[in-house]
């Protein structure tokens, strides 16, 4: 579904991504995790179209999207759940999910998936007229979230989900996970790395902008170094 | 108690050319970050365009008047298009946009004078002369009374514009953060050449008429211009509704200040007005400050 091949990607003279190459199935959620600046955002961010790439490319649906803007990305059904969450503070609970449904036009459709929404983050019913500035961090992980399934996408872009989260909250949030794999194909990055090999089909290890391991989650989850480095011991 | 009156609606005729072109570097700089020097010249240019329709053209005022509209609206994205994208394509810092934008602004007043002319044109009579008077206790020439008319029907149609239709709500995002607004699927570059449109409008529609209450001449948008940028700043940069208290508190403490103190000071007061705020109060009398992205 999405392929990623030989990306390079430079900030000034700063390397952020080598080589980088990575392979996303239809319904399956993938896992990048690596340590604090590996350049896990960088690669979401290019995947979106935010970061241009000094070289590689992205194909989604065997479609290229290395050089699209983002909003034909998003177009094509790629959402992205930002890290820092970028929810509109100034706006509603209610009026950031229509935002994620900005390029839709069926009112109907985008009315029932509102509905979809609040099933999943109960909480972000209640505080539908309230703005989005004020919810708590948890909250505002959900709205996220919630803002990102909104344009219907076929691939949800997460960006370390958990990050400043209690532990129950980080467990409320991957149990939703779980729930919405169901219906989106999910990339998923995480400094966290516990939760996200145990959620994920598959998963690669980003140091320092290469990938230096790939595999089966049951496989990077055994492996001594992930669980010294990546896993706390 | 009639002069007051008077010396109020004198000043509600300037400070709505002051809150009409102040919103535009406030829309600007909502999506932009910078300050678009530029801007006062969408104005000239709407001046030398009316003036040429009826002059030149023939062109009946009203039709003169919104064909200026829209051209200006129009030049308003050219200069984006042509002067600013290359620079932001690029990543350049916003610095560069202003710079660009000073350049812009001399080229636009420089050209006029060298492929036109330098002098002062009076405006063909379009309105009815002599003056209106109001309930006995006041009279205003029709152009101030048009003058208050266009900014408050303007302004009422953006704030429409910008809280109910999908191109101002992706305007609001886009000002909010920018990365989060492309990320909803909303086309950057063309909302952002929306601003453009709307900021010329809003600017060229006081140009139009300044012209025929003064006269048109190349230095318009820049008297005009600075002075409407002092009201944006005052107001606080970045708030529309800022831009018009700026406006029309400029506006009111010019004509007060010409009429019960000394007209000497006239174009003072903005300045001094710009620099106390900026001591005091940075962020504007309605601004709440730039949000800084974390
Ligand atoms: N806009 C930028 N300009 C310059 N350097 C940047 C920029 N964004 C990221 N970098 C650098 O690129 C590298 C990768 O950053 P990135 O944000 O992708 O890391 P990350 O894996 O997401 O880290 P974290 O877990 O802390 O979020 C870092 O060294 C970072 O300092
Ligand atoms: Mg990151």
């Amino acid at each position: 579904m999405l392929k990623v091949e030989g990306l390079n990607v430079f900030y000034g003279g700063i390397h952020a991504l080598a080589d980088v190459c990575v392979e996303v199935e239809e319904g399956e959620i993938v896992t990048i995790i690596g340590a604090n600046g590996a350049g896990k955002s960088t690669l979401l961010r290019t995947i979106s179209g935010l970061v241009r790439s000094r070289s590689g490319s992205i194909k989604f649906r065997d479609r290229d999207i290395t050089a699209a803007p983002s909003h034909e990305i998003v177009a094509m059904g790629i959402a992205h759940a930002p890290e820092g969450r970028r929810i509109f503070g100034n706006l509603t609970v209610r009026h950031n999910l229509r935002l994620g449904a900005f390029l839709r036009t069926r009112a109907s459709e985008i009315e029932r998936d509102m509905e979809r929404v609040f099933r999943l983050f109960p909480r972000l019913k209640e505080r539908q007229g309230q703005l989005a500035g004020t919810l708590s961090g948890g909250e505002q992980q959900m709205l996220c979230m919630g803002r990102a399934l909104m344009a219907a996408p076929k691939l949800l872009l997460l960006d370390e989900p958990s990050m400043g989260l209690a532990p129950v909250l980080v467990q409320e949030i991957y149990r939703e996970i779980r729930r919405i794999r169901e219906d989106v194909t999910i990339l998923l990055v995480e400094q966290n790395a516990y939760q996200a090999l145990r959620v994920a089909d598959r998963g690669y290890v980003l140091e320092t902008g290469r990938i230096v391991m790939q595999g089966p989650c049951a496989q990077l989850r055994d492996d001594p170094v992930v669980k010294k480095a990546y896993r706390g011991g | 108690m009639n002069e007051f009156v008077q010396q109020v609606l004198n000043g509600l005729a300037i400070g709505s050319v002051y809150a009409l072109v102040a919103v535009g570097y406030t829309l600007v700089f909502g999506v932009l970050r910078f300050i678009n020097f530029a801007h006062g010249s969408v104005l000239t240019f709407a001046a030398y365009v009316s003036l040429f329709s009826v002059l030149v053209f023939k062109v009946p005022f009203p039709f003169a008047f919104g064909a200026s509209l829209v051209l200006s609206g129009l030049f308003s994205i050219m200069i984006e298009r042509q002067a600013y994208r290359p620079l932001r394509a690029r990543g350049a810092p916003n610095l560069n946009l202003l710079i660009t934008s000073i350049g812009v602004s001399l080229l636009v007043e420089n050209a006029i004078i060298v492929f036109y002319s330098a002098d002062f044109f009076v405006f063909p009579r379009v309105l009815p002369s002599g003056t209106v008077s109001l309930l006995g206790l006041a009279t205003a020439p029709p152009i101030d009374l048009l003058l208050t008319a266009v900014a408050v029907f303007l302004m009422s149609a953006l704030y429409m514009f910008v809280n109910f239709s999908k191109m101002g709500v992706a305007i609001q995002a886009l000002a909010h953060d920018r990365d989060a607004a492309a990320l909803m699927g909303i086309n950057i570059n063309l909302t952002i050449a929306y601003t453009f449109f709307i900021a010329g409008v809003m600017a060229s529609s006081a140009g139009v008429l300044i012209g025929i209450k003064f006269n048109v001449n190349p230095y318009l948008g820049g008297l005009f211009g600075v002075k409407s940028f002092a009201a944006a700043v005052v107001g606080g940069i970045g708030s529309i509704p800022g831009s018009y208290f700026g406006g029309y508190l400029i506006g009111l403490l010019e004509t007060m200040g010409a009429g019960y103190v000394s007209s000497n000071y006239k174009d003072a007061i903005a300045f001094v007005l710009l620099v106390l705020i900026l001591l005091f109060k940075p962020s504007g009398l309605l601004g709440r400050g730039i949000q800084e992205k974390v």
